[in-house]
């Protein structure tokens, strides 16, 4: 028997509503019960308020830093973390904080760019090889393969020498070697999908594939790509501050957190701080894509560890 | 009918805690003799948990509290675990339900068989595997040695299911809980896997709990039959009294189950009623002989 | 009853067996083709003119043309091509354009110390981390499995050449508990034996030079520690998942309704059910070394594969450069299958 009386008021009546009136309704329902799931995750939480907070620092950047990031002062070089310089400064004298949060600008830039990239190419390559089947599958999967041979840094290292360094070529390196894994996933989830009777009976209504593969098979793969793509950011941030840390990436005086590492490198012996605030904020953004990346998938499928 | 071997008295199973906690068993009471005791109940009415109680294998998460849970004097919810591990498998065994998943798919056959026997006995593994091959031509299977090599994916449901039954009684035990030991099986091979169970309990004396959603079953094979709905027993009768049933439960089930010898137009369909839940046991005492 | 007669005889057995060798040698050999062409590929974009890069800039016109036409470089393209998989299968890589030997010989020359740095960091990541899965498993949500949780998450998120500076000036610089950059101090690298196998721990100890035993693994400790670091964070992430997935099996409940312990039902029926997930993670781990090592290595100034490859990169040596990527292309496929195969050997489902 079913306690009505608990859900009254308005909002809380609806969305816990045992019986939806619409389709509409169902859905929001379920979607609610997803991000309750979400939010009792703690560290899932921790890991989006990370991502929040450098999504803010990237965004008031000019606001907040003390400093100007290119002010170089030889007089002030590689001083220890001070109240004016709250993460020291570097070897030519500019301050490490600001130089820090405007870092934060080219890793999101690094990020969103990839992910728009790597999820489309991914998901498309990946449902189209796994809906025809067949030599498309057979020459898609190959090349698939042919990528997945290499360590995704040693392929963009390669990708990049090729192309030349810079932020825009690392980039593209970058989502050249990223882009198999989610193809792999997205193949392997159509393959299942493929099978079901819905699917065939949209076939029979006579729906053309590429309908059903936008409209029907796409959606299906979302969730798992999702989570995959985000814990795969995780390793993006490692790979784009190694890319940096090699001086293939963006160039200086531009504050990217790896060429920071690679700069303060002679210096570190002596002065820690200057690979202290870089390394953590790498740190720091990859946690928080896999804290994320875990959390979404406890969200969509409970059943995991 | 001589003292029990297993007494149970108000045994309560509780997962979870707080809002979420799951009353699944409330207030369980029954004894065991050396006689095939039948459990009936339906998904989720709290027997196969009882099943696992008794031999403390629940989940973590549960609770579990009694009045009284002793099997041959024993309190089993005062035994550390320690305890609990020589009275497993050497005193109460169990048989699960499908030999597909509940064999170990990496092991042969015969080794698992030998384990069970050798976490008791120390005895050489020569020794081991002759009783081993004894146990598997006990339960009808035809080329021991053959079988004794195999993987259980390699073998049928039927011959896994035996393979099961001599696992669990080489060490001997008093008493067997048998958890749904035919629902993943074809029709046509239950007889048979269930004749083997019979003549080994009755060769050997042992009891056994016969753990089933399926009343004609239970009915045809076991003495007593407990029904189970919603963690609570409704009623405890002998299996040839089962026509006599009271509770309407008991009645409804066997309302609903098609005889060729009574055809009907219409089979009745089981109205639940929510005074069930609470309602104390009708309990039918076993006869003096 | 009988057992389920096999339709299949032994004859027909082996024919299976066969036919499953042919498709995975051909799949093999096609995308090993693959990757020749992709490394081809990346070796014709580069901006760098290859002539340019032997003879320098002030060559003469026809010298200028007599080496466009040494390499081949006056060929189609699908000639080039050709003549790149000639030169594959007879194991020339070319030569390197900074030092002008080999460049399969210049691999062959740092690759011992690559090896060596990524068993001793497996060897620890493997050690700890499959122990620490399991565990983590079995007394899962406990305080020990958070913790486990915690610190490989860490070790996965953490950038490994930051972990590697920073253990270096922390452990080195302040502490002075390990030693700083290189494999071996310079005093003891002339007492090495010029034919020594380059493994520096197995030649000094077959030695019996002990101080400089020590003082190798002394170099060794932290950069195989911090590489181990992320493959323990890998591994036991990795255990813990597999045998979370086994204990839950019924086969468990059945281990312990025989009687038989909590340690023994883990180990002995739960984690050699997990033996060869296990093993296929830690061969996937030592393949990722490799590319972990190349930082890693620019770190701790590791004269060996990754840091050759960075530093033909820089100089703009792209036979090296592509010759490196190859060979990194072949062990990790050869490293896939030799998981796959492991699966057919000791699954006997599969068989």
């Amino acid at each position: 028997m079913i306690d009505n009386e608990k859900y009254v008021s308005g909002w809380s009546a609806w969305i816990n509503a045992p019986i939806p009136d619409t389709p509409l309704q169902a859905r929001i329902q379920l979607l609610w019960e997803s991000l309750r799931r979400f939010a009792a995750n703690g560290s899932a939480l921790f890991g989006l308020a990370i991502l929040c907070i450098l999504i803010s620092m990237a965004t008031f950047a000019p606001l907040i830093v003390p400093h100007d990031i290119f002010d170089q002062d030889l007089a002030k070089q590689l001083q220890a973390p001070s109240s004016n310089n709250l993460f020291g400064t570097d070897e030519l004298g500019r301050d490490i904080f600001s130089r820090m949060i405007f870092g934060s600008r080219i890793t999101l830039y690094i990020i969103a760019l990839t992910a728009i990239i790597v999820g489309p190419v991914g998901l498309l390559v990946g449902t189209v090889a796994g809906y025809f089947g067949g030599w498309v599958d057979a020459v898609l999967m190959r090349i698939v393969d042919i990528f997945l041979a290499f360590p995704s840094l040693i392929l963009a290292l390669a990708f990049v020498a090729a192309l030349g360094p810079g932020i825009d070529n690392a980039i593209i390196a970058i989502s050249l070697a990223s882009w198999p894994p989610i193809a792999r996933l997205a193949r392997a989830e159509t393959l299942t999908i493929r099978q079901s009777d819905y699917i065939n009976a949209i076939r029979l209504i006579g729906a053309d594939p590429l309908r059903i593969i936008l409209r029907h098979v796409m959606p299906m793969c979302l969730p798992s790509v999702v989570v995959r793509l985000t814990l795969n950011m995780a390793a993006i941030v490692l790979t784009a501050a190694g890319l940096g840390f090699l001086g293939l990436g963006a160039q200086p005086p531009s504050p990217e957190w790896g060429s920071m590492l690679a700069s303060g490198r002679q210096f570190i012996l002596t002065s820690w701080w200057i690979a202290a605030a870089p390394g953590v904020a790498i740190l720091l953004t990859s946690l928080s894509f896999n804290l994320l990346g875990d959390g979404l998938r406890d969200m969509l499928d409970p059943k995991h560890g | 009918m001589d003292k029990p071997l297993l007494t149970i008295e108000d045994l309560h199973l509780v997962f979870g805690q707080g809002q979420n906690a799951v009353h699944a068993v409330r207030g369980v009471s029954f004894n065991v003799g050396r006689e095939k005791v039948g459990i009936v109940g339906e998904s989720g009415s709290g027997k196969s948990q009882t099943g696992r109680a008794i031999m403390r294998l629940s989940p973590s998460t549960v609770n579990i509290v009694a009045k009284k849970m002793d099997f041959d004097g024993i309190p089993l919810l005062q035994q550390t675990e320690r305890q609990m591990r020589q009275i497993r498998g050497n005193r109460i065994s169990m048989i699960l339900q499908d030999p597909k998943f509940s064999l170990n798919p990496l092991m042969r056959i015969g080794d698992q068989v030998v384990e069970a026997y050798r976490v008791h006995h120390k005895v050489s593994r020569r020794e081991a595997r002759a009783r081993a091959l004894k146990m598997l031509d006990a339960v009808r299977i035809r080329d021991c040695e053959r079988v004794f090599n195999l993987y259980p994916h390699e073998v049928s449901g039927g011959m896994g299911q035996r393979v099961m039954i001599a696992m669990m009684l080489i060490p001997e035990p008093d008493m067997i809980i048998a958890d749904e030991p035919t629902s993943a099986l074809d029709v046509s091979v239950r007889k048979q896997v269930l004749s083997v169970l019979d003549e080994l309990l009755r060769q050997r004396g042992t009891a056994l709990i016969f753990i089933s959603h399926d009343l004609n079953l239970v009915a045809e094979f076991c003495d007593r039959v407990l029904v189970m709905y919603a963690g609570r027993v409704v009623e405890d009768i002998a299996a040839r009294d089962l026509h006599k049933a009271i509770h309407p439960y008991t009645r409804g089930l066997l309302d609903s189950l098609p005889k060729l010898d009574q055809p009907r137009d219409v089979l009745s369909t089981l109205q639940r009623d929510p005074i069930w839940r609470d309602a104390p046991t009708i309990f039918h005492p076993r006869e003096v002989r | 009853m009988t057992t389920r007669r096999s339709p299949r005889t032994a004859n027909s057995r082996y024919r299976r067996y066969l036919r499953r060798a042919l498709t995975t040698a051909l799949s093999i050999a096609l995308t090993l083709l693959g990757l020749a062409a992709l490394t081809f590929l990346i070796g014709r974009l580069l901006p760098l003119d290859p002539v340019v890069a032997i003879l320098g800039d002030g060559a003469s016109e026809e010298a200028y043309q007599a080496m466009f036409e040494k390499l081949g470089l006056d060929q189609p393209l699908y000639i080039q091509f050709f003549r790149y998989l000639r030169d594959l299968a007879n194991l020339d890589l070319g030569n390197s354009l900074t030092t002008g030997r080999p460049v399969l010989e210049e691999i062959a020359r740092v690759f011992p110390a690559t090896i060596e740095l990524a068993t001793v960091a497996i060897v620890f990541g493997a050690g700890l981390g499959t122990p620490l899965g399991v565990v983590s498993a079995m007394y899962r949500n406990s305080i020990v499995d958070n913790v486990v949780r915690v610190t490989s998450l860490l070790g996965y998120s953490a950038p490994h050449f930051w972990l590697g500076l920073m253990g270096l000036s922390i452990f080195y610089a302040m502490l002075n508990w390990v030693d700083g950059p290189g494999r071996i101090d310079v005093t003891y690298e002339f007492l090495l034996p010029e034919n020594g196998t380059g493994f520096l721990l197995i030649d000094t100890a077959l030695a019996g030079d002990w101080a400089a035993f020590g003082n190798v693994v002394s170099h060794i400790f932290l950069p195989a520690v911090i590489l181990g670091f992320g493959a323990m964070a890998y591994i036991s992430r990795m255990t813990r998942s597999f045998m979370i997935e086994q204990l839950s099996q019924e086969y468990i409940t059945t281990a312990r309704a025989k009687g038989l312990s909590r340690v023994r039902t883990v180990w002995f029926h739960a984690f050699r059910n997990v033996g060869v997930q296990v093993v296929t993670v830690i061969a996937l781990s030592y393949a990722f070394l490799l590319e972990g090592a190349v930082l890693t290595e620019t770190v701790f100034a590791w004269p060996c594969f990754g840091r050759f490859l960075t530093n033909s990169l820089l100089a703009g040596d792209m036979s090296s450069v592509v010759g490196c990527t190859l060979i990194v292309g072949i062990i990790f496929i050869s490293l896939n299958l030799i998981c796959d195969l492991l699966y057919l050997v000791l699954d006997p489902r599969t068989r």
